[in-house]
């Protein structure tokens, strides 16, 4: 395959993919995009080994180290500041706290992976157990999997019926005291 | 740091498309180093030399302050 047509077979991949994304979604279904997503990144991975062109240098990578470090600066300036606006706008439209604290916390996180894949990077590059920590980040990816399925799964929650919270499962949390409309 | 890249290249007949297949790099990257506008890792800049049939010392000129 040459790097033209891979082009143009990527662009026609991210527009099924995202249709797909969009619609299930739409549908309340959320295993299917989980199950799109693993599925897309293995048939990207396989086009990638077909080009035989070279699809990226050093300086791209060095380009890409940079703007995904600058991507990371600005997104965490626009979501705090966002954050802030929402919050502070909460007695307005009650629903702008929760899009402020996933705001929030979406930044939060995002800093820890980029520090986690930093140092995992630059351990594993200078290391002889590469093996050992690639073990670790498979077990640690496989975990944060479980947990987002049965986050997702909508069991051990409360849900709202006829004005009142009732309990779904085992929740280890007690009722949102947000009005049950 | 200036380089003779595009002479010794020009010197061989070869295209930049060439250049970049036989160092293992895209021909954008070989039009940023003839023009000076990046600086090549080690490996790469042995690489590009290599594919010329020259030395880094030969290809790329160091001067005080690169």
């Amino acid at each position: 395959m040459t790097l033209e047509e891979y082009k143009k077979v990527r662009w026609a991949f991210v527009v099924v993919v995202s249709v797909i994304f969009s619609q299930t979604i739409y549908y309340k279904n959320y295993f299917i995009p989980i199950a799109v997503l693993l599925v897309a990144s293995l048939v990207h991975l396989y086009l990638r080994r077909q080009v035989k062109e070279i699809l990226a240098d050093e300086r791209d990578y060095a380009l890409a180290g940079r703007s995904a470090l600058m991507t990371l600066q600005v997104y965490s300036w626009i979501a705090v500041v966002a954050m802030f606006i929402f919050y502070a706008l909460r007695d307005i439209n009650p629903s702008y706290e929760p899009i402020g604290m996933a705001l929030a916390f979406s930044t939060c996180l995002l800093l820890l992976i980029n520090a986690f894949i930093f140092h995992f990077i630059n351990r594993v590059r200078f290391s002889d157990k590469k093996l050992i920590y690639s073990a670790l980040l498979l077990a640690l990816f496989a975990a944060l999997f479980v947990a987002g399925i049965r986050g997702l799964s909508g069991e051990d929650d409360w849900i709202c019926e006829d004005g009142q919270w009732v309990q779904h499962g085992n929740p280890d949390f007690p009722a949102p005291e947000t009005l049950c409309k | 740091m200036k380089n003779r890249i595009k002479e010794l290249r020009a010197r061989l007949k070869m295209t930049q498309e060439e250049l970049a297949f036989r160092s293992g790099v895209r021909r954008e990257t070989i039009v940023f180093l003839e023009q000076g506008k990046y600086n090549p890792s080690l490996k790469l800049a042995h690489d590009v030399a290599l594919a010329l049939g020259s030395h880094i010392e030969e290809l790329f000129i160091f001067e005080k302050g690169d």
